[in-house]
C-alpha cells in the first residue's frame, strides 16, 4: 500500500475517523491503530505479518526476562538471545543469496554441488527498520534506561505502527512508548501539521521523485549509450531523486503519524546543505545515522580509543550502514567510501580560513559533488556499472544527450527543489504560513494536492526504501 | 533557529475545512470540464473514428462499428473486396471498432457522426449474447470515456449490479487523478511522460526499433485454406486444439458475464436506439454476430440461444434490419484466444464479410436508392 496512492489514504481517513470520533478509551484507540497496521502489511503479504508479530512477541518476552533475570550473566545471555533471533531473520531473508554468491567458489572447489543454488527468498518489507528498532529496544532495557513494556499491544504497536512501519523513521523506544501509553486530545492544530507534511511529502515524491526517476532509470541501466553531460545530469537527478522519495516518504509518515496524535522523529534536515561529509550524515537519515552512532560506533569504542581505532570504527560503522541497505557490493563500496570520507575529514587539518562564510557555498558544493560521486555506487546495478558512469562522469565521452526541453523542464525541476531548500533554510516557514489568511492558505493545499495527482506521472511506484 | 508561532486549532479548522472544499470543488469542476471537453479528450478511439469519417466528406461509406473483437479486420481488405464485386462505384470501407465497443459505444458514435453531418451507407455492427446482457459488462469503461453526471444517474442500477461502482465513481469523484494523462495531454498538447532519454541502439548501431521486430509465427507460415463456395466455412482440423492461458481467462470471465443471463437493460435501448436513428436516416444495418472460438459456444447455453435469437428477430423485424451469424464460422486455429481473431483469422473473416453481406447490402442499396 503505497502512502501516494487510493487505499492508503483512504485506511487513513478511515483510521482517523474512527480513531477521534468513535473511540475514546486509550487502550481501545490503541488497538484501532494495531489494526489498522496489521491491515496495511497485510495488504502486501498476509503471511509475512505474522513473522513481525512474531519478532515483537519474542522481543517483548525477552526485555521483560532481562529485566528480570537474577544474574548480570543471565541478561547478558538473554541480551544475546534477542538480538541474535531478530538479526538472523534479517541475515536469512536478506542476505542468504548474496552470501552464498561470495561463499560459492570454496563451496565448488570443495566439490559441495555444480550449480550455485539459488534461493527464492521474500524480503519481507521493512525488516530492515523493524529490526534496528527491536534491538534498540531490548539494549535500552539491558542499559537501564527504559522499563521493558508490560503490555504486548503497546510494544507491537512500536514495531507495526503503520506509518513508520515499512521504511522508517527508525523510531526509539524512549521516544514512542510513552506516546502510546499517554493519552492523546484531537489537536487541530496538529491536524494541519500532519496534512500539511503529507502533502509535501507527496509532491516530493510523486512529482519530483517519479519523474526523476525517467530520466536516471534509463541512463543508469545503459550509461555507455550516454555522453558525459547526460551521465552528469542523471547522477544530479539521481541526488535529487532519492532525497526527495526517502524524504518524502517520512515527511509523509510523519504527518500521518501527526494526524493520529503520535510524533515521529525528524529523519532529514536539509542534508544537500551540509558543509563537510560529517555535517551531511547529521542531515541525511538523521535516524539511521543516530541508530548507528548509538548502538554500533560507539559500542566499537567511538573515538575513545585513539586515531586509528577511531578511523576503524567509522569504516566499519559505515561499511556495515552500507551493508544494511542492501545485499550487494555495491552498497558495502558505498558505506566504505562514506566511512573513507568521513575518515578523511576528520584527519584532513583544514585550516581555519577554509571554515569562514565566504567558503561556505564552496564546501556546499564540494560535499554534495563528493556525495553525489557515492550515489553513484548506491544506484548503479553493478561495480562495473558505476565504473562505467564514473569513467564517463570525469572523461569526456560522446553518446545520447537530452532533449534541450527536456534539459531545460529537468533544470526547472532541480531549480525548484534548490529554491524549495533555501526557502527552508532561510526563512521562518511557519511564521510564513501564519500570515497567509486561512482561506488563501487552504486553497494553497488544495491546489498543492490537486498538482500532485495530475502530475505524478502513471509509472510512479514504490519508494527506493522499500527494497531496503 | 526560527520561532513556532502558537498553535491555533480554530484556524487550523478553517484551513482544513477551506482545503477540503476546494478539493472538492476542484474535483467536480474538473468533471464538468472534462464531459463538455471535445471527445478526443477522453475518448481518444472515437475521436479518431469521427476524424476518420470527417475526412470522407459527404461521400457515403460503410461503417464497420465493434469492439476489439473487429480490431484486426482490415478496411481495405474489405474495400478491395467490395470493389472487385460492386465494381468502380464501391464505397469506402471505415473501421469503428474500438475496445469495449459494445451498442452503447456504436450509438455514441452514431450520434456523432450524425451530428458532424457524416452519414454511413451501410453499417456492419458487431453483436453477440454478450454484449446485449444486463447488466452491460462494460459500463465501467463508458463512464470512464463518455457519459456524464446524467448518464451515471440513469445507468447507476445496472453499474451497482455489475459491481462496477467503485470505479465509476473514482472517474467522477476523483477525475483529476484517474484522466491525469488526458488531462495533461489536453493542456499541454502532447501526451505525458514528458521527461524523456532516447532509448539507445544495440552496440553495432542497430536501431532500437528493428530488433523489436517479432519473429514470424509458426502459424503465420501456413496460409489457412479458401473459404468454401457455399459459404459454409472452413473445416476444422481432426484434432480439437488445446485452450492457451489467454483463452482459459477470457473463457472465465465470459462465463461470468453469462451467469443468469437476461437480454435487457442499457445496452439493448441503446442497439434499439441505433436501430431507430438508422431508420429514420435511411442507413442499412446488419448485425453480425461476431466469430467467436468453439469454447465460447460451449457456454451458448440454449436458453441463451433462445433468448438472443428471439431478440434478433424482434428488432430485426421492427426496425428493418438482418442479424447474419458468424459465430461458428471461423475455426478455433484462427483464434489468438476465446474470442480474438489472429491476423489470418481476421483475413479470412473480412473477406467472408465483405463478399457475404456488405457487397450484396450496398448493391441492394445502390440499386433501391
Amino acid at each position: 500500500m503505497l502512502f501516494h496512492h487510493a487505499p492508503f489514504l483512504w485506511l487513513l481517513l478511515a483510521t482517523f475517523v474512527g480513531y477521534w470520533w468513535v473511540l475514546e478509551s486509550q487502550r481501545a484507540r490503541n488497538l484501532l491503530l494495531l489494526a489498522a497496521s496489521v491491515v496495511f502489511y497485510a495488504h502486501w503479504n498476509p503471511w509475512l505479518v505474522l513473522l513481525v508479530v512474531a519478532t515483537a512477541i519474542y522481543d517483548y518476552r525477552l526485555a521483560r526476562a532481562i529485566e528480570d533475570a537474577p544474574t548480570e550473566r543471565a541478561r547478558r545471555v538473554r541480551l544475546v538471545a534477542a538480538i541474535a533471533v531478530p538479526l538472523g531473520l534479517l541475515a536469512y531473508f536478506k542476505y542468504t543469496n548474496f552470501l552464498v554468491a561470495q561463499a560459492w567458489p570454496v563451496l565448488r572447489a570443495l566439490g559441495v554441488a555444480d550449480r550455485r543454488p539459488v534461493f527464492d527468498i521474500v524480503l519481507p518489507l521493512g525488516i530492515s527498520f523493524y529490526t534496528f528498532e527491536t534491538i534498540a529496544y531490548v539494549i535500552e532495557v539491558y542499559r537501564g534506561r527504559i522499563p521493558a513494556e508490560r503490555r504486548v499491544l503497546d510494544y507491537a504497536l512500536f514495531l507495526l505502527f503503520f506509518p513508520h512501519l515499512i521504511a522508517g523513521p527508525i523510531v526509539r523506544p524512549g521516544q514512542f512508548l510513552p506516546q502510546v501509553r499517554r493519552a492523546r486530545r484531537l489537536d487541530w492544530s496538529r491536524v494541519e501539521l500532519g496534512v500539511r507534511l503529507f502533502l509535501l511529502g507527496m509532491l516530493k515524491k510523486a512529482v519530483v521523485a517519479d519523474q526523476l526517476a525517467l530520466i536516471v532509470d534509463p541512463v543508469f541501466a545503459r550509461p555507455d549509450a550516454y555522453a558525459s553531460r547526460t551521465i552528469w545530469m542523471a547522477v544530479v537527478c539521481y541526488a535529487v531523486q532519492i532525497y526527495c522519495d526517502f524524504s518524502g516518504y517520512s515527511d509523509m509518515a510523519i504527518g500521518a503519524a501527526h494526524l493520529l496524535g503520535i510524533t515521529l522523529p525528524t529523519n532529514f534536515r536539509m542534508p544537500y546543505f551540509a558543509a563537510n561529509p560529517a555535517e551531511f550524515w547529521h542531515r541525511w537519515h538523521i535516524t539511521l545515522s543516530t541508530w548507528l552512532r548509538d548502538y554500533l560506533y560507539i559500542p566499537l569504542g567511538g573515538n575513545r580509543g585513539g586515531t586509528l581505532l577511531t578511523y576503524r570504527n567509522l569504516l566499519l560503522t559505515m561499511l556495515l550502514g552500507g551493508l544494511w541497505h542492501g545485499a550487494a557490493w555495491t552498497f558495502v563500496v558505498w558505506g566504505a567510501y562514506h566511512g573513507m570520507l568521513l575518515a578523511l575529514h576528520r584527519a584532513i587539518p583544514w585550516p581555519t580560513w577554509t571554515g569562514r562564510p565566504l567558503f561556505h557555498p564552496l564546501r556546499v558544493a564540494i560535499t554534495f559533488l563528493l556525495v553525489c560521486v557515492g550515489w553513484v555506487f548506491f544506484r548503479a546495478p553493478s561495480l562495473a556499472a558505476a565504473g562505467t558512469v564514473l569513467a564517463r562522469m570525469f572523461a569526456p565521452a560522446p553518446g545520447l544527450m537530452l532533449a534541450p526541453g527536456v534539459s531545460v523542464l529537468v533544470a526547472a525541476i532541480l531549480g525548484t527543489v534548490l529554491v524549495a531548500h533555501l526557502v527552508g533554510t532561510f526563512a521562518n516557514v511557519p511564521r510564513l504560513i501564519r500570515i497567509l489568511p486561512a482561506p488563501l492558505f487552504g486553497t494553497a493545499l488544495a491546489c498543492g494536492f490537486l498538482l500532485a495527482g495530475l502530475l505524478a506521472p502513471d509509472t510512479g511506484g514504490a519508494f527506493i526504501y522499500f527494497q531496503f | 533557529m526560527s520561532s513556532r508561532p502558537r498553535p491555533d486549532p480554530a484556524r487550523a479548522r478553517r484551513v482544513l475545512a477551506v482545503a477540503g472544499a476546494v478539493i472538492a470543488a476542484g474535483q467536480l469542476a474538473t468533471g464538468l470540464a472534462l464531459d463538455a471537453a471535445p471527445a478526443k479528450v477522453r475518448f481518444a478511439q472515437g475521436a479518431r473514428v469521427l476524424e476518420q469519417a470527417r475526412a470522407l466528406g459527404g461521400a457515403r461509406y460503410v461503417l464497420l462499428l465493434g469492439s476489439s473483437r473487429f480490431w484486426e479486420l482490415d478496411p481495405a481488405t474489405a474495400a478491395t473486396v467490395l470493389r472487385e464485386t460492386a465494381g468502380a462505384g464501391s464505397p469506402p470501407v471505415l473501421k469503428g471498432a474500438v475496445p469495449a465497443g459494445d451498442p452503447v459505444v456504436a450509438d455514441y458514435l452514431l450520434e456523432r457522426l450524425l451530428g458532424q453531418g457524416s452519414r454511413p451507407g451501410l453499417i456492419a455492427l458487431e453483436i453477440s449474447p454478450e454484449t446485449v446482457c444486463y447488466p452491460t459488462r462494460w459500463a465501467a469503461e463508458h463512464a470512464i470515456r463518455f457519459f456524464t453526471w446524467s448518464d451515471v444517474a440513469a445507468w447507476a442500477p445496472e453499474i451497482a449490479l455489475a459491481g462496477q461502482a467503485r470505479k465509476v465513481a473514482a472517474a467522477r469523484f476523483t477525475p483529476v487523478q484517474l484522466y491525469r494523462r488526458e488531462l495533461l495531454t489536453w493542456i499541454a498538447g502532447t501526451a505525458p511522460p514528458y521527461l524523456r532519454v532516447a532509448p539507445p541502439g544495440r552496440l553495432d548501431g542497430t536501431s532500437a526499433r528493428r530488433l523489436a521486430r517479432p519473429v514470424p509465427r509458426v502459424e503465420d507460415a501456413r496460409p489457412p485454406p479458401a473459404p468454401t463456395a457455399n459459404g459454409a466455412g472452413v473445416t476444422e482440423p481432426p484434432e480439437r486444439m488445446r485452450p492457451n492461458a489467454a483463452t482459459l481467462f477470457g473463457l472465465r470471465e465470459t462465463r461470468k458475464w453469462l451467469r443468469h443471463y437476461r437480454l435487457d437493460g442499457g445496452a439493448a435501448r441503446a442497439l434499439e436506439h441505433l436501430l431507430a436513428r438508422c431508420q429514420d436516416a435511411g442507413i442499412r444495418v446488419a448485425l453480425v454476430g461476431v466469430p467467436v472460438s468453439s469454447w465460447v459456444r460451449e457456454l451458448y447455453t440454449s436458453e441463451i440461444e433462445r433468448a438472443f435469437g428471439g431478440y434478433m428477430d424482434r428488432v430485426s423485424g421492427r426496425f428493418g434490419t438482418e442479424f447474419v451469424d458468424y459465430r461458428a464460422r471461423i475455426p478455433d486455429r484462427f483464434f489468438k484466444d476465446h474470442h480474438h481473431l489472429n491476423r489470418r483469422g481476421a483475413d479470412l473473416f473480412v473477406r467472408m464479410l465483405a463478399g457475404e453481406v456488405l457487397a450484396p447490402r450496398w448493391r441492394h442499396r445502390e440499386d433501391g436508392s
